[in-house]
């Protein structure tokens, strides 16, 4: 706590939970090199408030009615490139992470923190350095060291279905081998397309072959 | 006469033909066609129509046939006249106004030097009546065979458990099998979900018969089509066939048994299992019963992979109850208990700078356990509903207004009168609605100040919700349904259970939501 008064950071609040701003404006108070800039209570009113405000800092609450917090952090850091936002969420999904990161949060931090941490995110926020919180790097090693688990909801038969499309036959061919019309042959390559996240047969031969989901 | 030209039959004299002629079984006409007149007859003929010869002789042969059977009398005697063949089967009228069955067959011949017809007649009543005895007897054993069928499909389209027992059951109704079995696939094993016929196979439990591989499966498919076995102890393929799928544990099936019937189950081109049925008698099963256990067998397979998306729906509803309760969970609570431990944590240094903030601070931390404790009473409430049906009404919705003002720090005012007796689906609506009542008031009405009132007026139990803040267009949320989700299921909510749901709203004047019940007139009453 350095740079007392003068250089006061200003914070900005988005929750749509009234007493969670109410907690985190009291949080406020009690640092002398933080101040309660301004609180909004969605996405929308996130975004106009930021335009008159400019803050330093925002705590996004990132679960909102209607527009969501990933959203509004996208729309406000294009237009406001110096506003450093911290994702303030009760929730660790990988993919919501990762959006919140990709839209321009600097720091992603779970619910679960206490007020001197908080704290000091926002501070490194302010000087534009990333605080996780620990759950979410492990989240984030944890997806890094299992990239996909993709093809493990495969039923037997749309492995066999998949063995058989490796080997390069068609539809026709399959169906043949399976003693099964080809249509059952094309929902279940419509099956697996979709369990994999693949577009077409190739990309799914490709992927199954790259990830040994057919041993 | 001389009207057989066959020449051992020349020595006859006319009084043994009369005889024969006599004797006959089937009656003797011959008639003038110009006139009409019944020229000759044997005694056969007249007794026939309970006249006798002297009567019967002379009779105008129109005055035999029965009304109805006239036109077409005079239609094939015209055509008599052309291709000189007379055999239709007509309606008489007997002396005593009794209507007989009587087929002809008339040829024509000179008699007497007229052209005449000779006509062998027969009475055909018993056969006809025996006819339609058995055609009725048909029809109505087609009659019980469709009215069972129809049985069978209700049971099959109505039972949310699939019950295998009673489709074998009911079948058996219809074709008498002496022991029978349906079997699903699972994992290339044919196993028995239920046996009938024979209590020592019914005591065995499960049946498992193994499919060696694909080629098995399809010759079990057959094409969707059923297989009919004669005789099982028989030289022929399919004989074999079941003889060596069936072996070891499930050769018992075979025992004593003579025909055998495997109707497929299946599912576009999939089979699911099927239904095997055994007779003790050789060549027992037939087409016919094939056809009608294809048509039971084709639905209960539609049902059997109905069952499994019921169970799939089940768990998938499960697993969303939880989820809705995870997200409760987190909404509430959690934000609650986070806001409250941040303020906890900051308020021994909140006091040493501002003592007047840290006493609002504290009243902050006051209502957000209170609210967090009242929103994971509600939450355990919904866990266990009997608590929602066995609290009082009142209570419930203290709690709720707790955990209200817990989590968006606006006061809510409880007004209720005890003890109002609901049944438990309305007391749980109450419940519902309020709850969404408030989730609604707080996501958009911006309101300083909440009322919740319960109220009895005679037997009308009235909930009344009650903001005072920015208010909305009630007509405009119907219209922008999307937004307003929770309105429908409210209104949904309140007709499941009979009661009348009003919401009334003005820009910048707040907005109400009555929900009324009175119990239903017409019925315990009587």
């Amino acid at each position: 706590m350095t740079n007392l008064s003068l250089n006061r950071i200003r914070v900005m609040i988005v929750d749509d939970h009234t007493m969670v701003r109410r907690g985190l404006a009291t949080f406020l108070k009690i640092f002398p090199d933080l101040e309660l800039a301004g609180e909004a209570d969605s996405g929308e009113s996130a975004i106009q408030l930021c335009d008159e405000i400019v803050p330093d800092v925002v705590l996004m609450d990132l679960i909102l009615p209607e527009m969501d917090g990933v959203t509004a952090i996208r729309t406000i850091h294009l237009k406001h490139p110096t506003i450093k936002f911290l994702a303030l969420t009760s929730f660790k999904e990988a993919k919501l992470i990762k959006d919140s990161l990709d839209a321009g949060a600097i720091g992603y931090l779970i619910k679960t923190v206490t007020a001197d941490e908080l704290s000091q995110a926002i501070r490194s926020a302010h000087n534009g350095q990333a605080t996780l919180s620990q759950e979410v790097t492990q989240v984030l090693v944890r997806t890094a060291n299992h990239p996909s688990k993709q093809g493990s909801d495969l039923t037997e038969r749309e492995r066999q279905v998949l063995a058989l499309m490796i080997e390069g036959l068609n539809n026709t061919q399959i169906a043949g081998k399976l003693k099964v019309s080809p249509s059952t042959i094309k929902s279940h390559v419509s099956n697996i397309l979709s369990k994999l996240r693949v577009a077409s047969r190739t990309e799914a031969v490709t992927l199954a072959l790259r990830n040994n989901i057919i041993s | 006469m001389k009207i057989i030209s066959n020449p051992s039959l020349e020595k006859l004299t006319d009084s043994d033909l009369r005889t024969i002629y006599d004797s006959l079984p089937d009656g003797f006409i011959i008639t003038d066609l110009e006139t009409g007149f019944v020229l000759e007859a044997n005694q056969t003929a007249c007794m026939m129509h309970g006249y006798t010869c002297q009567e019967f002789i002379g009779l105008h042969i129109t005055s035999l046939i029965e009304p109805g059977s006239m036109n077409l009398f005079y239609e094939k005697i015209d055509y008599f006249k052309s291709k000189q063949v007379f055999n239709p089967r007509l309606q008489h009228l007997c002396h005593d106004h009794s209507v007989i069955f009587v087929e002809w067959h008339g040829v024509p011949i000179q008699y007497n030097n007229r052209d005449c017809m000779l006509s062998i007649i027969r009475n055909v009543t018993n056969r006809i009546q025996d006819e339609n005895i058995l055609r009725q007897h048909i029809l109505e054993l087609s009659y019980l065979e469709q009215s069972k069928l129809l049985e069978i499909s209700h049971t099959l389209a109505s039972a949310l458990e699939f019950n295998p027992g009673l489709i074998l059951d009911q079948i058996h109704e219809i074709i008498d099998y002496t022991h029978a079995g349906l079997f699903t696939l699972v994992d290339s094993s044919l196993v028995t979900l239920a046996m009938r016929g024979n209590p020592k196979l019914e005591k065995l439990g499960q049946i498992r018969v193994r499919v060696k591989g694909s080629e098995t499966l399809s010759i079990l498919f057959n094409g969707h089509r059923p297989i009919i076995i004669a005789d099982i102890w028989a030289d022929d393929p399919q004989a074999e066939f079941l003889r060596t799928l069936l072996d070891d544990g499930a050769a018992k099936l075979l025992t004593g048994m003579k025909s055998w019937m495997w109707i497929p189950l299946a599912v576009k081109n999939r089979i699911i299992g099927g239904v095997g049925m055994a007779n003790k008698e050789e060549t027992y099963f037939t087409l016919h019963h094939a056809d009608i256990a294809l048509s039971v067998a084709n639905q209960a397979a539609i049902t059997m992979v109905n069952m499994e998306l019921y169970d799939q729906a089940k768990k998938l509803a499960i697993y969303e109850e939880r989820q809705r309760l995870a997200r409760n969970l987190h909404d509430a609570v959690n934000q609650s208990l986070f806001s409250a431990g941040l303020i906890a944590e900051v308020l021994p240094r909140l006091w040493e700078q501002d003592q007047a903030e840290a006493r609002e601070s504290i009243k902050d931390l006051l209502h957000l356990t209170r609210g967090a404790q009242a929103e994971m009473r509600s939450l355990l409430a919904e866990l266990r509903p009997s608590t929602l049906t066995d609290s009082d009404l009142r209570d419930l919705l203290i709690l709720l207004g707790n955990a209200y003002t817990g989590r968006t720090n606006i006061p809510v005012t409880v007004t209720a009168v005890e003890d109002i007796l609901l049944p438990s689906e309305v007391q749980v609506a109450f419940y519902r609605i309020c709850q969404e009542a408030l989730f609604n008031v707080a996501k958009h009405a911006r309101a300083k100040h909440v009322d919740i009132f319960l109220q009895q007026d005679g037997e009308k139990i009235e909930l009344c919700v009650r903001d005072d803040g920015i208010g909305f267009f009630y007509e405009d949320s119907i219209a922008k349904k999307s937004g307003h989700y929770g309105l429908t299921m409210m209104n949904e909510h309140a007709d499941s259970v009979g009661a009348k749901l009003v919401i009334t709203s003005q820009p910048g004047a707040g907005s109400e939501m009555t929900l009324s019940w009175i119990p239903p007139q017409n019925g315990d009453i009587q």
